[in-house]
């Protein structure tokens, strides 16, 4: 975990972090799906409501656990206060409980607008395994004044 | 699943406690304050903030409830955070079929409260190989 607080000044555009690895083991994976609950789907319409798919042999990793703020405490520590404004992930493969993995964090936009301040990282997890992108996260958060 | 153009499809969320959101923010790294404090977000921002991603998450989830396997390749969600979700909210997920072709998929959402304020909206597309 890295000590330095960034505050809003700090970041420049285009600066990438060290590169972190890590993996996701399915007990954490397990676990993060027990902390929420998605009731039974209803659909409207002609729209079939999907069936109920428990039979799968794995369960690819939940990809909000994959693209967590996990990679960010790695890279720079951020002041109390700091809420998340917008969250683009796009999906590229999925990932499996204990592949290895590596997040780059780099500083996509910085801006400030209605006298708020805010800081878009973009955040690129990749499959040690074969070098290809499971995930791209584009995340815009508010820092504080 | 094969999704059609104006298709809704919905989904109650159920309120999180206080322990679910520690337990999330344990593994996704957003313990903040704001989450994990009730003392400081009271004084700060009115309450408890449920992370917008524990909302998001279970969105994801009905993505692949409908999706299966393929909702992880050549697939994107953004998400914007409109509102605070606070602990105990239950919130409705409506999710809006807007097209849908051999070549794309793409799907409007909102989650919203029960007196109909919205807390997050976005969009979801999905290129089928």
């Amino acid at each position: 975990m890295a000590n330095k607080t960034w505050q809003f000044d700090d970041f420049q555009i285009g600066h990438r972090f060290p590169p972190s690895r890590y993996s996701i083991g399915a007990d954490d994976s397990d676990a993060f799906l027990r902390t929420f609950a998605l009731g039974p789907i209803r659909a409207g319409s002609a729209a079939a409501a999907p069936a109920v798919e428990e039979n799968r042999p794995v369960r690819p990793v939940h990809p909000t656990l994959v693209a967590s703020f996990q990679p960010q405490h790695a890279a720079f520590a951020w002041p109390t206060g700091v809420l998340h404004a917008r969250e683009k992930v796009r999906l590229s493969a999925p990932v499996y409980p204990g592949e290895a993995l590596e997040a780059s964090v780099g500083i996509k936009n910085k801006y400030e607008k209605n006298d708020r301040k805010f800081v878009v990282l973009e955040i690129v997890v990749r499959k040690l395994e074969n070098g290809t992108d499971a995930l791209t996260v584009e995340r815009t958060l508010v820092w504080p004044q | 699943m094969n999704p059609k153009k104006n298709d809704r499809y919905t989904a109650a969320i159920a309120g999180v406690t206080q322990q679910d959101v520690n337990a999330f923010g344990a593994l996704h790294g957003t313990t903040g304050r704001t989450h994990t404090d009730p003392e400081y977000a009271q004084q700060h921002f009115g309450g408890v903030i449920v992370q917008g991603a524990l909302v998001m998450a279970p969105v994801m989830d009905l993505c692949d409830r409908i999706l299966g396997e393929a909702w992880y390749q050549n697939s994107e969600i953004e998400t914007k955070f409109v509102a605070f979700t606070r602990l105990g909210d239950v919130v409705t997920v409506t999710l809006d079929v807007q097209e849908s072709s051999p070549t794309l998929l793409q799907l409007s959402y909102a989650c919203t409260l029960p007196d109909g304020k919205v807390v997050q909206a976005g969009t979801i597309t999905h290129r089928p190989d």
